[in-house]
């Protein structure tokens, strides 16, 4: 055995040694017979040399089980994008068999300087996943007394709905289980840094954060029936809230553009979404779906196919902010909305609409970095430029996942973790300048056309 | 003297030898280098001294996947080659461009721009059209307003229509 591992490293050697050795005996021919010797350099010296990186590899990672039922589904399904979204693996959550499949997962982010992903349960927890082994890192569990249950279902320790990583990837913005606070997390160890309290958005819920890190909207799930705000105005640095801003009902999923200077909300009974002026705290505009679209099912009893209880529930934008895509279930669509200009003239777009599989909930968005790809709430992968499914999210068995409202899309190099979307899809403010420069170019070009 | 040192003796000996048995005859060189940078001749300039320094170009004659590419660049580049990242942009391109399969109906947009030759709304005509009816053969991508059909049918042979899935 020890003699076969000698040879074994011996030719090993030898063929890595010949290449070598070949090396000068090529270089002189190749250098030789370059078309353009003084354009194409070779690499003798280490000036300007960069090292080729690894090919990146993307890989989608679906926390389940997600709302709307089980699914039968348990564990982080992970997905292979770069193959068709075919099945890689699934991470379990370490459960008994009598326990699976698990409480339902509320949130889901991920941090690169600490190469984890963390999801939050209905069960009281955070959990903490090491991107290296897959194995758990750490759990957060909120408060030690039982807290004051806000809705059904959720956990008496008052944690956690949905997280947010915060820029620079070390500290996650999470909100307690509906109660009027949120935690600050050290992404590293699970340890609380403090929390900031919104007691005039009392049932914690969504959220979205600028770039920037300084501003975050932070959305309750209550309204004016409750009387309370829909969401509160974050100034992050300073954890002080600066201002509420009330909608026409509850507040369900929000977006918001680069700078958060607008939020756009999902609100119960409307099969669209209203836009708040942030600066001024103001509700500026209700946008519905022509009416003969959707009221009429909404009114009936008999149509079930309204995720999460109302016509709309998930909005997202493209990073460059020109389209808002808001979810159908009257018709079983995501609808688009052209959005120029400043962002407050949003116009419906039919000719975009993408229709989606009937009668599964298709109740969140998410983009990838580039705005390229989205996933939505059925499980359906959709090509965002051509409006177009492309793909539907499968298991191991080829069993559609039908809850794909926990999903990230990571691109690893050399199994690292080195670039993360999040769960949300809002404004980016690099898209957004990119646009109106190719807006501004396309103008000038016309203009010089005569 | 440990069994690696023996090895690493061993090797170099071996080395040597087959070194001299990689000897490929002058003409039979410049007829490939002729081959090769007959695909692109601007972007060869740039390929050539990274990517013939250990080998021929008999090598990388040989059209693969974009992602098999990218793994055979990672493993070069684990075996010393190193170039600016100009190089890199043109041995992409002149990979892309040359040597590279296509799966037309599950590419993505910046694959099939990258491949196919075509600008970014192509690309996304591209992926509408499949989604509506799956393309079967090239005239069938041809037929996609603002795609070259010179540039495809040179491409034809490498363009894939529902390869087996092992290759997809």
């Amino acid at each position: 055995m020890h003699t076969r591992k000698i040879l074994m490293t011996t030719a090993s050697l030898a063929v890595i040694a010949a290449m070598a050795g070949s090396v000068s005996a090529q270089g002189v021919t190749a250098r030789k017979s370059a078309a353009s010797p003084a354009r194409a350099a070779a690499p003798a010296s280490d000036a300007g040399v960069v090292p080729y990186q690894s090919p990146p590899r993307h890989l989608i990672y679906i926390a389940t089980p997600g709302d709307e039922g089980a699914d039968d589904q348990s564990g982080v399904i992970v997905l292979d994008a770069d193959h068709d979204y075919r099945f890689v693996k699934r991470i379990p959550y370490g459960l008994a068999a009598s326990e699976l499949p698990g409480p339902k997962i509320s949130g889901m982010t991920s941090s690169i300087p600490a190469n984890k992903i963390y999801v939050t349960t209905d069960g009281g927890s955070m959990i903490a996943f090491d991107l290296k082994t897959d194995k758990i890192a750490w759990t957060f569990k909120g408060e030690k007394a039982p807290v004051k249950l806000q809705r059904r279902g959720s956990a008496a320790d008052g944690c956690c709905e949905r997280p947010y990583t915060l820029p620079g990837g070390n500290t996650l913005l999470v909100a307690s289980a509906y109660n009027a606070w949120w935690y600050l997390i050290d992404a590293q160890t699970g340890k609380e840094l403090g929390r900031i309290d919104t007691p005039q958005a009392p049932r914690s819920h969504n959220l979205a954060v600028t770039a920037d890190g300084k501003t975050a909207i932070l959305a309750t799930l209550s309204g004016p029936k409750e009387g309370t705000a829909g969401v509160a105005v974050v100034d992050l640095p300073n954890r002080k809230v600066l201002r509420y801003i009330n909608f026409s009902d509850a507040v369900r999923p929000i977006t918001i553009n680069h700078d958060a200077s607008l939020v756009y909300a999902n609100v119960n009974n409307l099969d669209g979404f209203e836009i708040a002026d942030v600066k001024t705290g103001q509700m500026i505009k209700r946008m519905e779906l022509p009416g003969e679209m959707w009221k009429a099912k909404w009114a009936d009893p008999n149509h079930q196919h309204f995720g999460h209880g109302l016509p709309s529930h998930g909005i997202g934008m493209t990073p460059d902010e020109s389209e808002i895509w808001v979810t159908d279930a009257a018709n079983d669509a995501w609808q688009i909305w052209d959005n120029p200009g400043d962002g407050r003239n949003p116009v419906y777009n039919p000719s975009k609409t993408v229709p989606i599989q009937a009668g599964i909930g298709s109740s969140w968005i998410s983009m990838t970095n580039d705005g390229k790809t989205a996933f939505v709430g059925d499980g359906s992968v959709i090509d965002v430029r051509a409006h177009r499914v492309i793909a539907t999210l499968k298991d191991e068995y080829g069993r559609p996942i039908h809850s794909v409202e926990k999903v990230l899309a990571m691109t690893f190099r050399d199994g690292k973790l080195v670039e993360t979307s999040n769960q949300f899809a809002i404004g980016d403010a690099k898209a957004v300048e990119a646009r109106i420069g190719r807006e501004h170019n396309r103008q000038a070009n016309n203009n010089g056309g005569g | 003297m440990n069994p690696l040192s023996i090895a690493c003796v061993i090797a170099a000996s071996m080395a040597g030898l087959l070194a001299v048995c990689a000897q490929t005859p002058a003409a039979e060189l410049a007829a490939l280098n002729a081959r090769a940078s007959g695909l692109d001749a601007e972007d060869y300039s740039f390929v050539q001294p990274v990517c013939t320094r250990c080998h021929t170009p008999e090598m990388f004659l040989h059209a693969r996947s974009w992602s098999q590419w990218q793994g055979i660049f990672n493993q070069m580049s684990g075996y010393g080659a190193a170039a600016t990242q100009e190089q890199w942009d043109h041995i992409h391109h002149y990979f892309q461009q040359s040597l590279t399969f296509i799966d037309v109906n599950h590419a993505d947009e910046d694959e099939l721009s990258a491949v196919l030759g075509v600008d970014e709304r192509t690309a996304i005509a591209i992926v509408q059209r499949r989604t509506d009816h799956r393309f079967r053969t090239a005239a069938d991508v041809e037929a996609v307003p603002g795609v070259d059909k010179a540039r495809i049918e040179t491409i034809a042979p490498r363009l894939l229509f529902d390869p087996p899935a092992e290759d997809q």
